[in-house]
């Protein structure tokens, strides 16, 4: 009997012994579970590729115009104060690159307030017809005997000046090669005097020219007009990506884990419920035995 | 009624599991995201790139902006690169010249991108201050003709830290057929 009783015993012993093991190496995984799914982020952000890589993709030809040499000329941007009809020195001109999918820039004003960005015209040319052609590169262009021209000359392009709205001014403007220089006259605005039509900035002469974005082009950055743009590094020309404190960005995160925690604690309360209960009704039963 | 409860027990554990994992996972986002800030200041304090280091102290983004855009345009003019480049045929070299002026103080790459496809036809190794290539050769197999080319300037400053970029048009011609077709007709 005293045997037997031993025997039970060991075994009962050897069973919570393995329960516990149990509960010890589920725990150990959990906790190591958790701990790498804390960890993987900061892994994975030290594995990335970095910034600047730019997928190739099939662009569109929207900046360039005609190619030969002869009809190489100026497009000329020329950058104003609204108010007062001066020129603003040191605007930035960017121009988007469809293959590229951004904005690049190109050039700053002078303290005529021009920059002149050399293209290619529209135009009669004396090059010989042989020498004016284009084999497959890309579909849109026309041959006409001494005149070879892509049909959307269309420049999508924005300047900007810190303190000058709007910021930046984009627009987009169609090459047309009746004028040399083609001129964009870019109008902008200090921050102190509030206008009535932020929007009515720009205009040109020769060619169209609108605020806004181009058909069928969806830049990467086109922030609203009177807001700084985000300035982002994969762009390749901002300048910000820098954050102001240690923390920015991080409380959505770390709000949406809390949540998770809480729920998770939640979910421990309703367990440790379950058990109590449980247990209470096993010693009630027990009792009445 | 018992296997209910179990299967209830069961659920409820898998859901404080998935909780648990799900919150670590976004904590640790958080996390990542303080380090990467950290390191981020930490690089733009370090900058060799003056528009960083005031970028750091605290100055407004867009003054900044124009700070480096006069920087990058001002080592723009010390850089140089034929506006139309010409070759004979397709694997033949061409004359671009490119050149880092010796007054520049940022190296720079150099990258040809056909308008119409945005395949990269050329792109040149780090170009020190007070060096040129003379010479290059595309890559793409191009046929006969004109194409508009975005050429990208890379600035890199010594210690090879990444400048900013900026860009200007040429036209890329290809003056006969590729060699073989010209060697046979």
């Amino acid at each position: 009997m005293t045997l037997s009783l031993s025997v039970d015993y060991n075994i009962a012993t050897k069973e919570v012994g393995i329960v516990n093991r149990k509960k010890t190496l589920i725990s150990w995984l959990i906790c190591s579970l958790m701990f790498l799914f804390v960890c993987f982020p900061v892994w994975a952000d030290d594995n990335n590729l970095g910034e600047g890589a730019v997928p190739k993709k099939n662009g569109q030809t929207d900046i360039m115009a005609g190619v030969v040499v002869d009809y190489m000329g100026k497009l000329r941007f020329l950058v104003l104060d609204r108010d007062l009809n001066k020129p603003i020195a040191g605007a930035s001109v960017e121009i988007f690159i469809p293959s590229l999918n951004r904005y690049v820039l190109f050039g700053l004003t002078d303290s005529n307030g021009i920059y002149e960005l050399d293209v290619a015209y529209n135009m009669n040319s004396s090059v010989a017809d042989s020498d004016q052609f284009i084999k497959n590169d890309g579909e849109d262009y026309t041959f006409q005997g001494t005149l070879v021209y892509l049909n959307d000359n269309n420049i999508q392009y924005r300047v900007y000046k810190a303190e000058w709205l709007p910021y930046p001014y984009e627009g987009n403007y169609l090459v047309k090669g009746d004028k040399v220089p083609e001129t964009i006259i870019v109008k902008l605005y200090q921050k102190e005097t509030k206008p009535n039509e932020p929007s009515s900035g720009g205009n040109s002469s020769g060619g169209n020219s609108s605020g806004g974005k181009s058909p069928g082009v969806t830049p990467v950055n086109t922030p609203p007009t009177d807001t700084p743009p985000s300035l982002n590094n994969a762009e390749g020309t901002g300048t910000s990506g820098i954050p102001k404190t240690g923390v920015e960005g991080t409380y959505t995160y770390w709000a949406f884990g809390l949540v998770f925690f809480l729920l998770a604690g939640g979910t421990i309360r309703k367990l440790s419920k379950l058990d109590n209960e449980s247990k209470e009704k096993r010693r009630d039963s027990d009792d009445t035995i | 009624m018992k296997l209910n409860n179990n299967n209830f027990h069961d659920c409820l554990m898998f859901i404080t599991v998935v909780c648990w994992l799900a919150g670590s996972f976004l904590i640790g986002m958080g996390l990542q995201k303080v380090f990467s800030n950290q390191k981020i200041r930490k690089e733009y304090i370090k900058s060799e790139l003056e528009w960083k280091q005031e970028l750091a102290g605290g100055k407004d983004d867009a003054i900044v902006r124009d700070l480096k855009n006069q920087e990058l345009i001002k080592n723009m003019n010390y850089v140089s690169l034929e506006q139309q480049i010409y070759f004979e045929h397709a694997d033949a070299p061409g004359e671009a010249r490119i050149a880092n002026g010796i007054n520049n103080s940022f190296s720079c790459t150099v990258k040809l991108i056909r308008d119409a496809t945005g395949e990269v036809i050329y792109e040149s190794g780090l170009i020190e201050p007070g060096h040129y290539i003379e010479k290059i050769h595309l890559t793409g197999g191009l046929k006969q003709g004109f194409y508009p080319c975005t050429a990208i300037w890379s600035y890199y400053t010594k210690g090879e830290e990444y400048a900013g970029e900026t860009a200007w048009k040429v036209v890329v011609i290809i003056r006969s057929v590729d060699k073989k077709s010209r060697d046979d007709s």
